[in-house]
């Protein structure tokens, strides 16, 4: 796969995981690459999808407060969480200002959404005489005051990371697989968008449909196809690095090995259909996903990436159970 | 003896009309800012405004939190009330719709009513809460009125003189700005509806205006209320963190994303 190793491992279209990466690179476990990131968190084996039009917001429509907070705890950080929601009481105007102070206060920029663009981004500072944020996404770096971060938006939605923890890397791998599984099966919680996108392989069944029935929104397919097929190619650099990293001192890592191998060869199948898609309806023009070739040939790609998908998450499966059983950190045998 | 008679029934009468003459004379002195003038329509109304307020909450401190409410926002909008010979039903009014609203809410207790208060509770509020006021749910006004009053009352509680504490400067300061953004023509049904209790169609036909009119007018002020109410609240936390002498300015390393 020539155009992966070009790929700058840096940057992701996943913003929630470039979020969650930037802050705790604030911590003590600044050494955490993006890739790991990705992995760890399990965005790298995502697919959120609107099975209506493939709609733009698709991505970014999960129970944001669980599965960031939840995202930091496999990365072995305790976390608070504001989801308020509008009308807000001054009281939880307040509580919500102190929590981002304090985190900043702590060292630690704050995790939200919707600064500058519907993504995610983070606070990392304040200044109280001029009364707003220092705050960067994606898009912008910039400042916005503390009322319109309060009025222009829904729901104040922050998580801040409380404390670091010590880390065992065998719960971190088998806390990811957890997600990547649950996730993959349509086993996630959902919470209000239950019924609303399609997840895991499931994701790309509703995909194939829309295509088939020629459906999607040219932007919003664009935009999900550059997300997805950004984060299978983090998934296999992932599963790659985890075959390398981790040595044949014994059963356990030699079967890590093994096992992430054989998963990373079905997710670079998976990779390789979707960047093929990826090309077809470049972001933010989109192509023409309502030409029939072009759909019909997409609906052959999102298959192929599923099939190999189905494979890959089979061996997941199979290093989840492993890993479930295993709990020793040193292990002299 | 018939004669005396006549006098002893007529007695009660006479004595409301003298209270109520006395009322009107203290209703203007309150209106033109005479705190002693204000105090004296307390003392002399506190027993049968918790009265009203207990008949309906069946509750002590429940009715004792609505008088002090109640109380607080009559004297804030004396100036609102048009005919300063209906102070007592005026009063009556608001006691009777802010009973009802703690009521529909569950009391101070939220969703955990203590269980004596559950069955007459929900008769009461079922039986006679069928106003206009359903229509539309006016608690985040009443939330900011309840808290800048309770901010008030804690006030009253710390200082010597009640009166004094309750009718602070700062609590009269917060409503004017919470009023701020608000035009003349939606800034008197605003008070009309909120102050002076009466309902939208009330309003309607005081105003000359139709009840949708009102209700747009309301819903729009109450928009623009709730965004300044925000905006203070935000104002006095920075506040709050100067005068505790907390960190002014605090910006990291811009992050990497």
């Amino acid at each position: 796969m020539s155009e992966m190793q070009n790929k700058d491992w840096t940057r992701t279209w996943t913003t929630a995981a470039m979020a969650i990466h930037g802050a705790i690179a604030y911590t003590d476990k600044h050494h955490y690459s993006l890739v790991d990131v990705m992995g760890i968190t399990g965005h790298a084996f995502r697919i959120n999808i609107d099975p209506d039009h493939i709609d733009v917001a698709g991505p970014t429509m999960f129970p944001g407060g669980f599965l960031v907070r939840r995202n930091l705890c496999n990365l072995g950080f305790i976390s608070n969480l504001s989801d308020t929601m509008k009308p807000y009481t001054p009281e939880k105007v307040e509580k919500v200002l102190a929590l981002i102070q304090q985190s900043i206060d702590k060292g630690y920029p704050a995790i939200t959404f919707d600064l500058f663009m519907p993504e995610f981004g983070l606070i990392y500072g304040y200044d109280d005489e001029r009364q707003l944020f220092h705050a960067k996404d994606v898009s912008k770096e910039g400042t916005i005051t503390y009322t319109d971060f309060v009025e222009k938006r829904n729901m104040l939605w922050v998580t801040t990371i409380s404390e670091s923890l010590p880390h065992s890397k065998y719960e971190i791998l088998r806390m990811a697989l957890d997600m990547i599984v649950d996730h993959t099966r349509g086993r996630e919680w959902q919470h209000i968008f239950q019924g609303q996108y399609a997840i895991g392989l499931a994701g790309y069944d509703a995909w194939i449909a829309c295509m088939e029935r020629r459906g999607a929104d040219p932007f919003g397919n664009a935009y999900n196809i550059a997300v997805v097929s950004d984060a299978r190619e983090f998934a296999v650099q992932f599963l790659r690095e985890l075959a390398n990293r981790w040595d044949g001192e014994n059963v356990v890592e030699r079967t890590v090995r093994r096992l992430a191998s054989q998963a990373a060869a079905h997710y670079e199948h998976t990779a390789e259909a979707l960047v093929e898609m990826r090309e077809m309806f470049p972001f933010p023009q989109g192509g023409q996903p309502d030409d029939p070739t072009a759909a019909d040939r997409s609906a052959e790609l999102l298959r192929i990436a599923k099939e190999a998908e189905e494979k890959g998450i089979e061996v997941l499966e199979t290093l989840l159970d492993f890993m479930k059983a295993y709990w020793s950190e040193q292990w002299v045998n | 003896m018939g004669h005396e008679l006549i006098a002893e029934d007529r007695l009660p009468v006479l004595l409301q009309e003298h209270q109520k003459v006395a009322d009107q004379a203290l209703v203007e002195r309150a209106r033109r800012g005479d705190q002693e003038a204000f105090s004296e329509l307390v003392r002399a109304h506190r027993a049968q405004a918790y009265g009203w307020a207990n008949k309906i909450t069946r509750d002590s401190h429940l009715a004792e939190d609505i008088v002090q409410d109640a109380l607080i926002r009559a004297f804030l909008h004396l100036g609102t009330l048009v005919d300063s010979n209906r102070f007592l039903p005026w009063l009556q009014r608001i006691i009777r719709n802010q009973a009802f609203m703690k009521l529909r809410r569950g009391g101070p207790f939220g969703k955990e009513q203590p269980f004596t208060t559950i069955g007459s509770a929900g008769a009461g509020a079922a039986v006679d809460f069928g106003s206009d006021n359903q229509a539309i749910d006016w608690g985040d006004i009443d939330q900011i009125l309840f808290r800048l009053s309770r901010s008030a009352a804690e006030e009253a509680k710390r200082s010597s003189d009640p009166m004094k504490g309750l009718l602070c400067h700062e609590l009269i300061e917060n409503l004017r700005m919470l009023m701020h953004g608000l035009g003349l023509r939606e800034r008197q049904i605003f008070e009309a509806h909120f102050f002076s209790e009466l309902s939208p169609s009330e309003i309607a036909s005081l105003f000359g205006m139709t009840t949708a009119n009102v209700y747009n007018l309301l819903s729009r002020s109450r928009a623009k209320v709730q965004k300044e109410r925000i905006r203070v609240s935000i104002r006095n936390y920075v506040q709050q963190r100067a005068e505790t002498g907390q960190k002014r300015v605090h910006i990291l390393r811009a992050p990497h994303i």
